[in-house]
């Protein structure tokens, strides 16, 4: 079987662990070059270091998706090094539990712009200076199953998701003309470093999202890099526009029996 | 991570049985060819014995395992049948594609109500039948993937199209259904909800002047149709152990079609 990836220069953003960095192993294995935009520069480095060791391309360039000017650094700086850009991976994310009502101003903002401010600015860049010029890109936004539908004390989150759902469709649609194709994956619940965090501080009960996953298990990193790395792939050469769920059956479940969120009980 | 062992395992078992219902002609027959040609044993069930013969003559004259066997998913107890016959044959059934379909256009108000019937009879009911016949097996095999070909015409609605798109709707949420209601013991159910593609059935259309080539491309984000491989890859996906937390899903594969509010 050959690699899925050959010769393709990939950007992930958020990269350095969690679903970032299975999703560069994923995309290191399949022969892509890996880019890992990462805003802790260590853990970008130490990422790339460890992508190396297994025999992959891959390389950490600092990135704060926050700042347009450091979205359009990173692509220029990709350019020239690699000469092209044929995926970008909007993963770069972080989550704040927060009773809206006490909802801090930095705590809103923050998430609405890395995960979609951000992941519009990095698009943006990349289109630009790479894959409109090239008409050719494929690009895999990582959403969320909180982006489709309602959670108690998740609004930014929640709000930041579903906005990056849309923007998806919209610069599907408005850039296919370009043969760039966007999709997104909306994970269930994922054990990585932060769920498993979010555990430790009590703040929530993996138990029970296993109990409310009609699938009886949490997500893999793993699961989530395969659907990404199909969508990024040629293999998926019809698909633009899409949300793929990859959440063990969590948003089509009505689920009678609730037994409330972890923080309420 | 050992990576090279990855890899091997992404190769299929190589003694999978893969049924296709409608598998004679268009998508059917060319997913057929994908898990053929990935060494999977595949079975053609098919209503028409011409057309499904002549598939799996095909198919095995480019070297993959194919057979046909006769099946209208209209009556529950030929897809219980050939159920049963595979698992004597074979001791397990892996994948099962229901894709049989039918185009009726008409009308609302005009629409023959045996061409309604028809169209629930075929692309609702029977995969339902289908899907409790094999299911079943599969429960207790304690394994399986069911893929349900629904459409973007189940999601987003053509004049005309009321007897095609509301058993695909139905579709969705069956897939739904039973993907959540089997999912945690071992039996996948996904779905694929193709946009317009390339095949027979469109082909004729357009022959036939029922339907229109350029206004598909021109509602199609990415300006062409899709093809009948593309349809097959997302299939492939979809039945392999990369795609073992997707669930109940619909992966639409359209294009850009459902996610485009033209204007």
């Amino acid at each position: 079987m050959s690699a899925l990836l050959e010769n393709r220069v990939a950007i992930i953003t958020g990269a350095g662990r969690g679903i970032g960095f299975g999703i560069a192993e994923v995309f290191g294995r399949e022969a892509a070059t890996v880019v890992i935009g990462e805003l802790v520069e260590d853990r970008g480095e130490e990422a790339a270091e460890k992508l190396r060791a297994a025999g992959f391309r891959a390389d950490a360039i600092p990135l704060d998706v926050t700042h347009v000017e450091s979205c359009n650094q990173l692509t220029r700086r990709v350019l020239a090094e690699y000469g092209r850009i044929d995926i970008l991976v909007n993963n770069a994310g972080l989550f704040f539990l927060d009773k809206s009502e006490d909802t801090p101003e930095d705590h809103w903002r923050i998430q609405m712009d890395v995960m979609l401010n951000g992941a519009f600015f990095m698009t943006q860049a990349v289109a630009r200076e790479a894959m409109i010029p090239q008409h050719q890109g494929a690009i895999v936004n990582i959403a969320s199953i909180g982006g489709m539908g309602g959670w108690p004390m998740r609004t930014a989150y929640d709000a930041a998701k579903a906005g990056l759902i849309v923007l998806t469709e919209g610069l599907a649609t408005e850039w296919a003309q370009y043969n760039i194709r966007i999709n997104s994956v909306s994970p269930g619940v994922c054990r990585t470093e932060m769920t498993e965090s979010l555990t430790r501080q009590g703040l929530v009960s993996l138990e029970k999202y296993v109990n409310r996953t009609p699938l009886g298990r949490l997500a893999e990193v793993s699961d989530i890099a395969e659907a990404v790395l199909f969508l990024a792939s040629d293999r998926a050469s019809f698909v633009t526009g899409e949300n793929l769920r990859v959440d063990g059956g969590w948003v089509p479940y009505g689920n009678l029996y609730a037994l409330g969120f972890p923080e309420e009980s | 991570m050992d990576y090279a062992k990855v890899r091997r395992e992404k190769k299929m078992v190589e003694d999978r049985v893969v049924v296709i219902t409608g598998g004679g002609r268009g998508l059917g027959l060319g997913m057929a060819r994908r898990f053929g040609q990935d060494g999977a044993h595949v079975v053609i069930a098919e209503l028409d014995p011409d057309t499904g013969s002549q598939a799996a003559a095909l198919l095995c004259s480019e070297g993959i395992s194919a057979v046909f066997d006769p099946l209208d998913v209209r009556l529950p107890d030929q897809s219980i049948a050939l159920v049963d016959k595979l698992v004597k044959a074979h001791g397990h059934i892996d994948v099962w594609v229901n894709n049989a379909g039918i185009a009726h256009k008409a009308p609302a108000e005009s629409l023959s109500l045996v061409a309604w019937d028809e169209s629930i009879a075929v692309m609702l009911s029977g995969v339902f039948y289908c899907s409790q016949a094999v299911g079943s097996q599969m429960l207790k095999q304690g394994s399986g993937v069911i893929i349900n070909i629904a459409s973007a015409g189940g999601i987003k609605y053509i004049e005309g199209r009321v007897a095609y798109s509301v058993p695909k709707a139905g579709v969705i949420m069956l897939t739904q259904a039973l993907g959540i209601e089997w999912g945690k013991r071992g039996v996948r159910v996904v779905g694929i909800a193709p946009g317009v593609v390339m095949t027979e059935m469109v082909q004729k259309g357009i022959e036939e002047g029922t339907a229109n080539l350029d206004a598909y491309i021109r509602r199609t984000p990415l300006r062409r149709l899709g093809t009948i491989q593309e349809i097959a890859e997302a299939a492939f996906f979809l039945a392999s152990d990369q795609a073992s937390y997707i669930v109940g899903e619909v992966m639409r594969v359209d294009g850009g079609w459902v996610a485009y509010q033209l204007f």
